[in-house]
């Protein structure tokens, strides 16, 4: 397995707390919740690791989608 | 869905909902096997056995019908880093632990996954507030 | 009948043929060049860039407002800004014109001198689109310094009541409209955004420290009584000399240093 860059730790630190959200969510809301967080993540598979200030632009705007979705006020996604 | 389960006390109500989503291509917790409402201690078999049949409910590309624990996740299951992370996750689901950064950036194979979870799992009636959580 | 229309038509053709004859002075158009920093959050992979927007000045309002309105309703909708009082109460135009952070409503466009004009969103913010900066952390700084009357007072009958003496201290600090501008023009703030409060919301603080009517001034000083919040200020003015409204965040943040001199 190949080491981790920095920024990809923050990437995959952010993939996780997002999956450990989905599981606080209602049990039959959780598979929408799953496959937002796969098909989300899944749009920016193909951003050369490189591309420092895109990926850093993403990880930021996702920690605040995963700070507003995480709400238990916030049962379901589409 | 199509496995045994012997279910904890506590966990009961929380399973049966569990069990009525039929998903078979991702995670579904299992949580069996678990042998007493008292919280027995977890051998390492128990805990390679749970992790193997969560591994299963995973769609895997390299469909090898065999997983233990020099398995690993990459080399083998064919996960790449997001999907081997939805594995971890399942994990912490399945045995109510949390996989910290550096691990879970590090995990390789099923069995440092096996150790980690007998290391810093806590017997149930020690975690009173566990159902708070 | 017949004879009304046909000299309405000679009338008529007179008349175009009149224009032709006096050789109107043909349309002199006056155009200003406007360069604008655009990014969108949809394509992250592609670099900020600035497009150019050439208008006919004869045909565009006085501000700078006008002229951003202008490009998005006739040229490119697509130009994203805040906008919404157009008098320079609200703050949500806050941006980068020419260099200075200012508010686009009530800054005139200089018609004459025929310079093109650079805007950018204001500086060393995250961009949510072309100008509209992230303003969450501004947002929760103010939220921190907790911006509402605190006092151990049972409610009065009817209003609050202050002196006129005390209530004199208050202007030149109630007038904030909190638009960043200042903020955004430290350099303190801008490589300190994380710890430095910045001179908008300290001077809200000081607003409040100062309130006759206020309880909390020990605790609120006791709040900033760190290495960062407050003393990364290092009177640098920048705030206000830019700030919109004519106000002098400095001077406020000066005054809570010297008030807490002695502590």
């Amino acid at each position: 397995m190949v080491r981790f860059s920095g920024l990809q730790k923050e990437v995959l630190s952010l993939y996780r707390d997002c999956l450990r959200a989905a599981f606080q969510k209602p049990i039959d809301r959780r598979q929408h919740w799953i496959n937002y967080i796969h098909s989300e993540f899944n749009k920016s598979r193909n951003i050369p690791r490189r591309d420092f200030s895109t990926v850093e632009y993403l990880i930021r705007t996702g920690k605040r989608r995963y700070e507003m979705y995480k709400s238990p006020d916030i049962k379901d996604v589409l | 869905m199509f496995r045994q389960f012997t279910f904890a006390a506590r966990s009961s109500a929380r399973l049966a909902t569990r069990a009525a989503v039929i998903r078979p291509a991702v995670f579904t917790p299992v949580n069996f096997m678990r042998l007493s409402s008292t919280g027995s201690p977890l051998t390492r078999e128990d805990v390679i056995a749970r992790t193997i049949s969560v591994l299963k409910t995973f769609e895997l590309k390299n469909s090898t019908d065999k997983i233990d624990v020099d398995t690993q996740f990459t080399k083998d299951l064919g996960m790449d880093s997001l999907d081997y992370n939805d594995a971890l996750v399942a994990l912490e689901e399945e045995f109510d632990v949390v996989f910290d950064d550096k691990t879970a950036n590090e995990i390789k194979t099923v069995g440092e996954t096996v150790d980690y979870v007998l290391k810093t799992y806590i017997p149930e009636q020690e975690d009173l507030d566990k159902e708070v959580r | 009948m017949l004879s009304i229309k046909s000299g309405l038509r000679t009338g008529l053709s007179k008349v175009i043929l009149r224009t032709f004859a006096t050789d109107a002075p043909a349309y002199e158009p006056n155009y200003k060049n406007f360069k604008v920093y655009r990014w969108s959050p949809d394509h992250p992979e592609e670099k900020p860039h600035m497009q150019d927007f050439n208008l006919d000045m004869n045909e565009t309002g006085p501000m700078m407002l006008d002229a951003l309105l202008k490009i998005k309703n006739e040229v490119d909708p697509t130009l994203t800004l805040r906008r919404s009082c157009r008098e320079g109460i609200c703050g949500s135009c806050a941006m980068n014109i020419d260099g200075r952070n200012t508010l686009a409503c009530i800054t005139k466009i200089n018609k004459t001198d025929g310079k093109e004009v650079k805007i950018y969103p204001l500086p060393h913010m995250y961009v949510v689109r072309d100008l509209v900066p992230d303003l969450t952390l501004f947002y929760q700084q103010y939220k921190s310094i907790q911006p509402y009357l605190q006092t151990s007072k049972p409610p009065p009958e009817k209003e609050n009541l202050q002196t006129i003496e005390d209530r004199k201290k208050l202007d030149g600090l109630y007038e904030c409209i909190l638009c960043a501008c200042c903020s955004t023009s430290c350099p303190s703030y801008w490589w300190n955004q994380q710890e430095y409060l910045g001179p908008a919301v300290l001077m809200q603080a000081y607003r409040w420290m100062i309130d006759s009517r206020d309880d909390a001034t020990e605790a609120r000083k006791q709040m900033l009584q760190n290495s960062m919040s407050l003393y990364r200020c290092h009177t640098i003015m920048n705030c206000s000399r830019t700030c919109p409204k004519g106000l002098n965040p400095g001077r406020a943040v000066a005054a809570i240093k010297k008030s807490m001199a002695f502590e």
